[in-house]
């Protein structure tokens, strides 16, 4: 690919725990914060909180494992509300808005920083395990606010002891791009989705041993696997949201009340 | 002496430029880029997008890791200027509307025989970073490609339930979040400011920003020279001491403070499309 930029992109790939113990200098992570925070975001409120750690016990506690560096992306509109009460306003935030525009930002500034680390020859890994388990840890590790700050994600950062086999593939039209309207999938789509999720490279690393275990498709381990889990894996996540004021309708109706 | 020295200054600036150059650090491409980006406000030649540049950028979103490899994410490509203008309010190039989306994997489990019953919460924020990741991924192919780019959550506005109709999205479990405008800028521009100082990136654990922070970082955003500012930013002549206020006082787009009697349009629109959960 002649353009670097292009090239970096396609070269991002994710670094499943195999980190080496080589640390990533300090040029090299403030340079990857810089271009994290250049993330575009909405009305440039910026609502999102990055928390640094390279302290490995804090990794294990927060997310099993480690790697030189570790940045927690959390939703946080406590920043603007603390500036807003200093001036005597208020900041009032929908929750809803603030719930999918703001992990939506994060999500941008977080991409920002693979991609720069990319760019700098870093590995890095992009997980939502600070959504599973005992989800407050957060607060009481990081120190966060009890209220209007929640953590979304975390990026890995290091260099990895060995490059994947296989880049992984993915779907592209047929699968996620519709032209001018969605299109709705029949019986012969999905079989199609099917077969391409079937090729080598596709769950390599996720399973690579779907055939041996009798699954007719890879997308069947899946979903009897993770993707069937994924039910009730993240059990704890919706009261840590509500005890920080993601308190909506959508929240009420399961209640039904 | 003074014909000597006026020689001599040309060729040593030159020199030291290129020792410089030679021995500095050059940026990696990939970060130029991301310096680079910046929103296009609205104002795009009606030069067309070509397909073979839509297609590196799409290229590029499909390549943006996702949770689980699974992509819960789909991406409608809108050229109709038209319809950009009833869905967004701005004309462009190309709009390309990322939807949080598992209804592909619902079909997917269905065709087997299962089911794929994720958690609401994750269903929704999961999903978001995977259209996230994605977006972003355009947004800097097309500027690394020389297209300007806006991002709008202008679809969560007003009638929230258009782009069902507009672009027939599944009723269930599909959920628009963000838009990615592409085209040519009419107008040069400079990329804004973000804040990078305390309050935002913290170092071990959060730290609640004291008094001093706190005035230090209003007084940063109010520097218009700095591009903190939009080009068009009049909190001054409307009366304001500090831009954030001014945002506060309206543009907070957070909108109104919250009330389960009078929920955001896009809350309702949560509780229909299937993101609900117990808390």
């Amino acid at each position: 690919m002649d353009n670097p930029t292009l090239a970096t992109l396609h070269a991002v790939h994710s670094t499943h725990g195999n980190f080496s113990d080589t640390p990533v200098s300090s040029d090299d992570l403030e340079a990857i914060l810089a271009a994290s925070v250049r993330a575009p975001n909405a009305g440039n409120a910026q609502n999102y909180a990055i928390i640094v750690s390279q302290d490995p016990a804090l990794m294990k506690e927060v997310c099993g494992f480690q790697a030189p560096v570790m940045l927690v992306y959390c939703v946080d509109t406590q920043r603007n509300k603390d500036l807003a009460q200093h001036l005597g306003l208020a900041y009032g935030c929908d929750p809803a808005w603030m719930l999918v525009t703001g992990v939506t930002d994060t999500a941008l500034a977080a991409q920002n920083a693979v991609v720069a680390a990319r760019g700098l020859g870093i590995d890095s890994l992009i997980s939502n395990g600070v959504q599973r388990g005992d989800v407050r840890r957060f607060w009481r590790l990081l120190d966060l606010p009890p209220a209007n700050c929640f953590p979304v994600l975390a990026v890995f950062l290091g260099y990895a002891t060995a490059t994947p086999e296989h880049r992984k593939g993915r779907l592209a039209d047929g699968g996620v791009i519709h032209r001018g309207r969605y299109q709705q999938r029949d019986a012969v789509a999905c079989e199609r989705i099917l077969a391409e999720t079937d090729a080598e490279a596709f769950g390599a690393s996720v399973f690579a041993d779907w055939r041996a275990k009798g699954h007719a498709h890879y997308l069947e381990a899946f979903f009897k696997g993770p993707g069937g889990r994924a039910a009730t894996m993240y059990g704890n996540l919706a009261p840590a949201l509500r005890a920080s004021g993601i308190d909506i309708r959508s929240c009420e109706v399961a209640h039904g009340t | 002496m003074t014909s000597d020295a006026s020689i001599w200054p040309g060729p040593l600036t030159a020199l030291c430029k290129m020792v410089r150059c030679l021995t500095m650090k050059q940026p990696h491409p990939a970060l130029t880029v991301i310096h680079a980006q910046r929103s296009t406000h609205g104002d795009f030649t009606p030069e067309p997008l070509p397909e073979v540049d839509l297609t590196t950028i799409l290229e590029a979103a499909c390549r943006a890791p996702s949770a689980s490899n699974r992509q819960a994410w789909s991406v409608i490509v809108v050229e109709d200027h038209a319809v950009m203008k009833e869905l967004l309010g701005y004309q462009a190039a190309a709009a390309l509307v990322f939807c949080n989306d598992t209804t592909r994997l619902d079909d997917l489990a269905q065709a087997l025989g299962t089911d794929y019953p994720l958690n609401p919460t994750s269903r929704l924020t999961t999903g978001i970073f995977d259209v996230g990741c994605a977006a972003q991924n355009a947004a800097l192919a097309a500027t690394a490609l020389g297209w300007g780019t806006l991002f709008t959550n202008g679809l969560h506005r007003g009638d929230v339930r258009r782009a069902w109709r507009i672009l027939g999205l599944p009723e269930r479990h599909c959920l628009p979040v963000i838009a990615l405008l592409l085209g040519r800028p009419a107008h040069e521009g400079r990329p804004k400011m973000r804040w990078s100082g305390p309050g935002l990136v913290h170092r071990s654990t959060y730290q609640r920003m004291k008094p001093e922070q706190i005035q230090e970082h209003i007084e940063a955003l109010d520097r218009c020279d700095q591009g903190f500012c939009a080009d068009n930013d009049d909190h001054a002549a409307r009366g304001f001491a500090h831009r954030i206020e001014a945002y506060f006082a309206g543009a907070g787009r957070g909108g109104p403070a919250h009330d389960l009697h009078h929920p955001h349009p896009l809350d309702l629109v949560l509780v229909e499309t299937g993101f609900t959960w117990k808390a």
